[in-house]
C-alpha cells in the first residue's frame, strides 16, 4: 500500500467516523407530534393579523380618497382661501379632519392637519 | 448560479417549488407536505447545533412559520432544501447565542463542579472510544466550521448546497471542511497519544 493509498483510506475512515458520530448524537431525535398543530395555529393567527392589517390599509385608503373627493369638490377652489362657511368646517370634522386655524382677514389658510 | 444537489432528484426539486408556490397562495396543506418532508432534517440540524430539544422544537416551528411568511421571497430557480437549511442554521445560531449569554456563566461553574478528575477510570474508558473524542472535538470547532461539518456530514448536503445555505463561496466551504477534518484528525491523534502516556504512567 502506498502512502497515498494509506492517507486516502484514513481520510475515508475519518469521514465515516465523523458521519457516524454526528448521526449517533442525534439518533432517535424526532419532533413532537404536537409541533404541526402549533405551527397551524400560529400561522392562522399570523394570517388573521395580516388580513386585519390589509383591511386597515384599505379603510385608510378609502377614507383618504373620500376626503380628497370632498376637498376637491366642496373645498376651496384656488389656493387656500377661507371658505367662510360653518358647514364646510363641520363636514371636515365628520371625515376626521381637524381644523386648526383660519385667518379670516387674509384669504389664506394657516394650518390644517388630518 | 445553479446548485449541485447531488443525488436528489429533479422531480423532488420541482415538486418542492410547486409546494412553495402553493404556500405563497395561502395553502396550509402545501406547508404540511413540506413539513412532513423536512421536519426530521430541520429538527435534527437544530439539535446538532443547539443540543437542546426544547429549543430545537421552537426552531422547527419558527422555520416553517418563516417558510409560510417568506414564501414570496423564495427563488424558484434554486432548490428548496438549502433554503430551509439556511433558515434553520440562522435561527439555531441566533437563538443559541442569545441563550448562551445567560447560560454560560452557570454552566461553566456547574461543569467545574461535576467534572471528574483526569484520572477517573470511567473517563479513561470512555475516552477510548473514538466517537466520544470526535464528538468533543466537533464541539470544539469554531461555529462557522461546525455548521459546515453538520450540514455536510449529517445532512449530506453537497459543497455547493452548503455554500448556498450559509451564503458563502464554495471555496470557503472546502477550506473550512479541510480545516475541520485536520482538526478532528489531530484531536484523535492527540487523544490516542494522551491515553498511551496515561497507560504508561499507570504501569510505572
Amino acid at each position: 500500500m502506498t502512502s497515498r493509498d494509506d492517507r486516502e483510506t484514513r481520510s475515508g475512515r475519518l469521514d465515516a467516523m465523523i458521519r457516524w458520530t454526528l448521526r449517533e448524537s442525534v439518533a432517535g431525535a424526532a419532533p413532537p407530534p404536537t409541533a404541526w398543530r402549533e405551527i397551524c395555529e400560529r400561522a392562522g393567527r399570523e394570517s388573521a393579523r395580516a388580513r386585519g392589517a390589509r383591511w386597515r390599509d384599505l379603510r385608510l385608503a378609502c377614507r383618504s380618497m373620500v376626503i380628497w373627493l370632498v376637498q376637491t369638490t366642496m373645498g376651496p377652489r384656488t389656493g387656500f382661501p377661507y371658505p367662510g362657511s360653518a358647514e364646510y368646517v363641520q363636514l371636515q370634522g365628520r371625515y376626521g379632519l381637524c381644523l386648526l386655524m383660519y385667518q379670516q382677514d387674509l384669504t389664506m389658510l394657516l394650518g390644517q392637519v388630518l | 448560479m445553479m446548485i449541485d444537489c447531488g443525488e436528489r432528484s429533479a422531480t423532488v426539486r420541482q415538486e418542492d417549488g410547486r409546494l412553495v408556490a402553493r404556500v405563497r397562495d395561502g395553502d396550509i396543506d402545501a406547508l404540511g407536505v413540506l413539513y412532513e418532508r423536512y421536519k426530521s432534517r430541520v429538527y435534527r440540524t437544530a439539535i446538532a447545533i443547539t443540543h437542546d430539544e426544547r429549543m430545537a422544537e421552537d426552531i422547527l416551528q419558527e422555520v416553517f412559520l418563516r417558510v409560510n411568511r417568506y414564501a414570496d421571497s423564495f427563488d424558484q430557480t434554486q432548490p428548496f432544501e438549502p433554503w430551509i437549511y439556511r433558515i434553520t442554521v440562522n435561527l439555531s445560531y441566533s437563538w443559541t447565542n442569545k441563550a448562551k449569554r445567560w447560560v454560560n456563566i452557570f454552566q461553566d461553574a456547574l461543569e467545574r463542579l461535576k467534572a471528574p478528575s483526569r484520572r477517573d477510570p470511567e473517563r479513561v474508558t470512555e475516552s477510548r472510544e473514538e466517537s466520544a473524542i470526535l464528538r468533543r472535538a466537533i464541539e470544539g470547532l469554531p461555529d462557522s466550521h461546525r455548521v459546515v461539518v453538520i450540514l455536510y456530514y449529517l445532512e449530506d448536503l453537497s459543497v455547493s448546497e452548503v455554500a448556498y445555505a450559509l451564503g458563502v463561496p464554495e471555496g470557503t466551504i472546502k477550506s473550512r471542511l479541510y480545516y475541520a477534518r485536520e482538526k478532528l484528525r489531530k484531536a484523535i491523534a492527540d487523544q490516542e497519544k494522551g491515553l498511551l502516556s496515561e497507560v504508561v504512567y499507570d504501569f510505572t
